[in-house]
């Protein structure tokens, strides 16, 4: 059990500033996930939790002790890597057995053949022992304990390298994107599993994924970070919900969220693409701004001045239980993609007009320097103007 | 029309092979062949790869005044019985074993060390260390030879074992290969032997190490190959001294010792030299490509 703490960490890697400054407070047994596109510096974020990078300036804190100089193996994290990382010439037992005799056993107790004449050997070996069992037990991979990594396949040994982390019964664990080599049917049944070993062991997880869905299914909280930096950090829905930032609202969610831009009167008076909006920003924010608009929350719906917008139908993306449609809107730069069920989108055909109005209160509105503002008033106005 | 030039060019292929395989081949082919022949028919060129094996008087053992029926015998036995009688064949070779093996075995450990500092860890000025070693790798030895035996000499060493041994125990190239190899192993096993709790030294010799047989066989043929056949070396620190003759040096001196006629026994004693560098060559073999396959198609 551990709670992790991080005061203003930055990363530097010669003179390209990797991160900048991040603060997070990670509760006891919480399953935090780090979300943000490549490159943004997840992994190094992680790799410095873990000890095995040291940050540029900042602290990190495990259980309330600053553990910047402890080494890795001290610091009773356990990490699972994207390419697993199994020692390719042990075998499975051997592979989980590693971690516990480095702990558990003196240097003595290692050596071949001499190791069995030391006191506490046959002890600790049983012990061993049976931590393996246990763990190969929970898994499910007794069968595979005397194969090397290499005969086997992706999904197992994504299973051994989980088992690897689990038998030392550490504080925490840290994951990079453990999931991403696995295929998609594999993926969506792993997250189940990882989400039920998290409320099963309840030890806190840290999270790193690009996939937007695995940060939104599986944990307690998410951070979407970019560009070295955490832009928001809350529960999935939060997120998703209430994006506090541009750059949030086009990473989560899939298909991504639509942007327009619009414009504010002098008023205070919202308007995009024709639609005015009845809420006012709550601060006196006027000039450029940016609307989103999530796809499940447009719909096809007749012309009405002040309230719809129009477009051609150009794509149909058909997911069975519901279909998205891609429409050109003029003024805009990408399609905008609406989200409407079989039935409603048999009714047009490719090339046809369309016309979509949003929810009342569901428009996102960012300034120009893409943080969201927020709206005051009633959303319901929206539907009357 | 095609399936006939397609043949013609298969044929001419394989001459072409043939010839260069049989350029390479002749010379042992002849000191095969001479080391079975007789003194006469090794003059005349006569009796095909293996002679005659006209029963022959061995002149030394009539010096000696033994009866002459005792000294009469195959000319493929006098010869390797004379080879072993003018030389210590198998102190030269047990010399070549406690020399090749001890450059190899210290020049792993120092090699390995090195190249995964050099392919792994960051620290300041690893890339001039690593030009430096890739420039070391264009010094040749006998440039360097003589200050070599110079400080050698100075200390007291010449006519040692370690003076076969110490000056080859930092192998630059060794460096370099196993580096380039380190390469390619992934960040992510070290990482995660360092989470497990394994020391810088630990991970070189039990994550490094076995991952890298492959190409620890292929430096070691190089190493043992290259040490073994070595002339020139010993013939400079060793002077004299006959129990500390490496098997090349050994033939030399065997050749000053008998009369320039003798080409029999000198031919069975080349051939008992370089049998276990071919005996080893051809039981590594198989690991060696099977090593190289390995490591290709991960
Ligand atoms: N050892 C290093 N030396 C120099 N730059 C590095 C090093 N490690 C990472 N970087 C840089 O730091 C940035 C962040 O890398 P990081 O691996 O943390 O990204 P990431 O968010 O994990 O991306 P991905 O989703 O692709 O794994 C990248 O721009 C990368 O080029
Ligand atoms: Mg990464």
């Amino acid at each position: 059990m551990a709670s992790i703490r991080l005061e203003s960490i930055t990363k530097a890697f010669g003179r390209t500033q990797v991160l900048n400054g991040i603060d997070l407070d990670i509760a006891d047994g919480e399953f935090l996930t780090l979300v943000g596109p490549s490159g943004c510096g997840k992994s190094t974020l992680l790799r410095i939790i873990a000890g095995l990078e040291k940050q540029s300036g900042g602290d990190v804190n495990i259980d309330g002790k600053t553990v910047n100089d402890i080494r890795p193996s001290r610091r009773d994290l356990a990490m699972v890597f994207q390419s697993y990382a199994l020692y390719p010439h042990l075998t499975v037992r051997q592979n989980l057995a590693t971690p516990l005799q480095l702990r558990d056993m003196t240097f003595t107790e290692r050596l071949p053949i001499i190791g069995r004449l030391a006191p506490g050997y046959s002890g600790k070996r049983a012990a061993i022992r049976d931590a393996v069992k246990n763990v190969s037990d929970t898994l499910q991979i007794e069968h595979l304990l005397d194969r090397k990594p290499g005969q086997l396949s992706g999904g197992q040994r994504q299973r051994i390298a989980l088992g690897r982390a689990m038998v030392r019964d550490p504080a925490g664990f840290l994951m990079d994107e453990p999931l991403s080599n696995l295929d998609a049917a594999l993926r969506v049944h792993m997250r189940a599993e990882l989400s039920a070993l998290h409320r099963s062991l309840g030890t806190t997880f840290v999270y790193v994924t690009h996939d937007q869905a695995e940060a939104l299914t599986m944990s307690d909280r998410m951070a979407v970070m970019m560009d070295g930096e955490i832009l928001q950090l809350g529960e999935p829905d939060e997120v998703y919900q209430q994006p506090m930032d541009i750059r949030v609202a086009r990473f989560v969610g899939s298909p991504q969220i639509n942007i327009v831009t619009g414009d504010m009167d002098d008023d205070g008076r919202i308007a995009f693409l024709g639609v005015k909006l009845a809420r006012r920003p709550s601060d006196g924010t006027t000039g450029r701004i940016s609307i989103g608009l999530r796809p499940e929350h447009l719909y096809l719906h007749p012309h009405t001045p002040g309230k719809t917008f129009c477009g051609e139908l150009v794509y149909k993306e058909n997911l069975g239980s519901e279909v998205f449609l891609y429409i050109k809107v003029a003024d805009t730069e990408d399609n905008i993609i609406i989200r409407v069920n079989p039935t409603e989108a048999q009714s047009i055909a490719l090339g046809d007009e369309t016309h979509i109005a949003h929810e009342p209160g569901k428009a996102l509105i960012f300034n120009d320097q893409g943080r969201r503002i927020t709206l005051a008033g009633s959303p319901l106005g929206e539907d009357a103007a | 029309m095609n399936g006939q030039s397609s043949l013609r060019g298969e044929v001419g292929k394989h001459i072409v092979l043939l010839l260069g395989a049989s350029i390479v081949i002749l010379p042992f082919y002849l000191m095969l062949s001479f080391s079975f022949k007789s003194p006469a028919e090794i003059q005349s060129i006569t009796g095909g790869f293996f002679g005659a094996q006209e029963m022959m008087t061995d002149q030394f053992c009539v010096k000696q005044g033994r009866p002459l029926a005792e000294c009469q015998m195959l000319p493929v036995v006098y010869n390797y019985t004379a080879a072993f009688r003018e030389a210590p064949l198998l102190r030269y070779l047990l010399n070549g074993v406690i020399v090749t093996l001890s450059i190899f075995f210290i020049q792993v450990l120092v090699a390995l060390p090195c190249a995964y500092a050099l392919a792994k860890l960051r620290f300041w000025g690893r890339d001039v260390v690593f030009g430096l070693v890739l420039f070391c790798l264009l010094i040749p030895v006998h440039a360097i030879a003589l200050p070599l035996y110079i400080m050698l000499a100075k200390v007291g060493l010449t006519n040692t074992y370690a003076a076969l041994i110490i000056p080859w125990t930092i192998s630059v190239f060794g460096i370099f290969l196993m580096r380039q190899f380190f390469m390619t192993v992934p960040d992510d096993l070290i990482d995660a032997a360092r989470m497990d709790g394994m020391s810088e030294f630990s991970i070189v010799w039990k994550v490094m190490l076995p991952t890298a047989i492959p190409a620890l066989l292929a430096f070691a043929i190089f190493s043992i190959v290259a040490h073994w056949n070595d002339y020139f070396w010993p013939r400079i620190v060793i002077t004299g001294d006959r129990d500390l003759m490496t098997p090349p040096l050994g033939l030399r001196m065997f050749k000053s010792d008998l009369d320039g006629n003798e080409y029999g026994p000198m031919m069975a004693a080349a051939t008992v030299i370089v049998a276990p560098l071919v005996v080893a060559f051809l039981l590594a073999q198989r690991r060696f490509i099977e090593g190289i396959t390995l490591s290709g198609m991960k």
